[in-house]
Parts: C-alpha cells; structure tokens; sequence
C-alpha cells in the first residue's frame, strides 16, 4: 500500500511529516529530495524488540523523529529526537465554552443525573485505560459518598477485549447503581462531562500522552490519573492534580474521597491545572514548536 | 473575526507567544509541508492536525495533509506496528484479529 501510494501521490512539498508508523515505509518509495521528518505519536517507551529492529532502517532514513515526551526517546535510535508534546484546542467542540444551560441539557439528553456528584472517565473502552479498575475503585467510593460514574468513549473496534466491561460480572451481578456507560461519538457531550463533573479519573495502564486529562484540567476539574506516558508532564501530585500507581485502587479512592470532601482542595487543584495546561498544552505552542522545528530543518 | 486565525488565541495565549509565532514563521514563509497520516477522523492525531494545518497556513506555512489511502484489507495488516509497538501482548489480540479479517 505504501509503495502504490507512494508512487500515485505528487509530493512536490518542501518537508514531509510522516505521522505514526502505518505510512512510515512509503520513504522508501520516494526520491530523497528534501527532509522527512517522522511524528511517532505512540508510546515507544517499551517496543517490541523485533519490530523496532524491522522498522529501524526504515525510521533512519528520516531526518529527525518527533515524539511526545522525553520517555519516548527510543534508547539507541541513532536518529536525531526531539520532543513536541502535543496540545489542545480551546475552540474545538470537546473544549469550547459551554453554558450551565448547555450542560445540563446535555446531561439530561443522555439522562445523566447531575443531583449528585459525577465521576468521569473518558477513554477507549479497551483494557489499557482499566475500565474494570474503574469500576472497582467507583464501587469502593461508592460506598462512602453517594455519587454517579459515567465512562465516555469509543469502542475499540480492534480490540476483542473491548466489549469483555459489558459482560463484567460486577456489573451484572453486584447491581452497582448509578453506573452510565456511553459509546457514542459525541464532542459535545465529552465537553459537557469534563466540565459537570466532580473528579475526572483517568486510571490507563498504559497511555500515550493522555490529552483527555490535559481537557478535563482546561475546564478547571479536578483529576486523578496514573502515572503512565504523558500523564505526568500534566499533572504535578498535590499541585496540579493527583497522581497514583496503576491499579492502585486503594491510593485512587483514597484521593478520589478527598476531592469529593473537600471541595477547597478539589478546586485549588483544578485551578493550578488550568494555569499549567494554559501554559504548556495549547495549540499555539505546539505551533511554535513546529516552525521552529521546520525552520532549523531548512 | 477569522475563524481559524491565529489571532483569537491571545486571549488564551498571549501576545509574546503570537509575537514568537510569526517570528519563527518569517523564515520559512512559503515553506510548502505536506503532512501524511492514515485517518482524517477519530483519534487524537486527526484532531491535532485538524487544527494545526490551517494555524500553518494562516501564519504563512503552506501546509497540506494527505491521507495513505489503500485497500481496506491493506490497511488492517499496516496496523500491524502500531499496535504491537504498544506491548508485545497485543500480538496475540492481533492473531485473533487477522484471524478474523483474513
């Protein structure tokens, strides 16, 4: 596929940026003219030995890598790396200001309560972002705080785990109450939940960046998340948000229990994290780092 | 004013950063970059370049985004490194998937 695309599409450009490793060979199809820059937005952290050294004389004939953050350096890539974060947009659909009106109308199309706290999480359900530890620590909070879970996100369509949350005898069995699970495709809906709710989670075994935590502290609330991938370059434990172990479920309730009692704390957090997102993970900046990037390439 | 210009970010951004924007800009006006992903829907990486494309052609860039575009067949065997770059357990998901599709 590389090789027809490659040959049918003029590329009469002056640099190239290839983005994640599906069209990584088509530069080998290519007349080498100018730079191409290779934008893996995986995470690389821990690859698979076999594919990386298939995919190494391929990724070395790029001028430089771009990846997210320093953990994704990829140790022994004798390929000039740099890192570029990736970013939000304040003006789009998931981000855009949004009234009380909107929200809870929207809240209330998808008969989400809103007379007690929500707890969030926004993510693919497959299991590297825990749907089932979700539930776990939910059940645990639960029992201390009368509170409401929503989990927002598409359903994996390549991962046969996927729809393994909807057969979980905790749900089916246990009668945990409360409980929304939604698979549609809706931004505004997203938007909505991030700003509703009380704690955001994001509990992923394993993440890329995390750029649904990056949304939740844009819209000043507060987060739990796990300190995989990106996650901590946004949230500071104590200071921006909390951040706990992987299937820590004892330290996230813990800290979930805190926000929901302590209104004070939740909103301090919320607000640091909105100053750091403001600072760090918008457009404009990733912009900058780009045309930096381009212009040093030339 | 412009919907996709750069400008309604001051608020958000600040004038020093739109001020570094343009400046870094000018040495590469006209610089014509093509990116080249394999979705223009779902996913973070379409949402990105959604926005940062025409952001490069508003300060002067002239960015383009094409699409690797092939046999749908094709296209789930080329998910191949994505996913197993993620963790090596993914291979068996992707035994089971090519099980399926093939």
């Amino acid at each position: 596929m590389n090789k027809t695309f490659a040959r049918y599409s003029p590329i009469v450009h002056d640099v190239v940026v290839v983005h994640d490793p599906q069209p990584l060979p088509m530069i080998r199809y290519r007349q080498r003219e100018n730079p191409w820059i290779w934008r893996c937005h995986i995470d690389v952290s821990n690859p698979n030995q076999q594919m990386l050294s298939m995919l190494q004389p391929i990724i070395l004939r790029y001028d430089a890598c771009v990846v997210s953050s320093e953990d994704f350096r990829k140790p022994g890539l004798a390929l000039e790396t740099r890192i570029i974060p990736p970013a939000i947009d304040p003006f789009s659909e998931v981000n855009q200001k949004m009234s009380e009106r909107t929200i809870e109308r929207k809240l209330a199309k998808y008969k989400i309560p809103h007379d007690k706290p929500l707890i969030v999480q926004v993510s693919r359900f497959d299991k590297w972002k825990d749907p089932l530890g979700v539930l776990e620590v939910y059940k645990r909070v639960k029992k201390e705080v009368d509170c409401c879970l929503v989990m927002i996100g598409n359903m994996a369509s390549d991962d046969p785990e996927g729809p393994a949350i909807f057969e979980d005898p905790l749900l089916k069995t246990q009668r945990i109450e409360d409980i929304h699970l939604i698979t549609q495709t809706d931004p505004l809906l997203v938007n909505a939940l991030q700003r509703a709710a009380a704690v955001v989670i994001q509990l992923s075994r394993k993440e890329g960046f995390g750029l649904t935590v990056s949304e939740a502290m844009w819209k000043e609330t507060p987060v739990v998340a796990t300190n995989v991938g990106g996650i901590p370059m946004q949230i500071e434990d104590g200071n921006t948000g909390f951040l706990i172990q992987p299937q820590d479920y004892d330290d996230a309730t813990e800290r979930v229990l805190k926000i929901l009692r302590d209104p004070d704390l939740g909103a301090e957090l919320a607000s640091k994290g909105k100053k750091h997102i403001r600072a760090h993970f918008l457009m404009p900046r990733l912009l900058l780092d780009w045309l930096e990037l381009l212009s040093e390439m030339m | 004013m412009d919907g996709v210009g750069i400008e309604k970010y001051v608020d958000y951004a600040g004038a020093e950063v739109l001020a570094n924007i343009q400046r870094a800009a000018r040495t590469i006006y006209g610089l014509r970059v093509l990116h080249v992903n394999s979705t223009f829907r779902g996913g973070g990486v379409a949402m990105m370049l959604n926005c940062l494309i025409p952001l490069m052609n508003d300060v002067g860039i002239n960015a383009d985004w094409t699409l690797l575009y092939g046999d749908q067949t094709f296209s789930r065997s080329q998910r191949r490194p994505t996913m197993v770059f993620r963790e090596k357990t993914f291979l068996s998901h992707l035994e089971r998937n090519n099980a399926i599709f093939q």
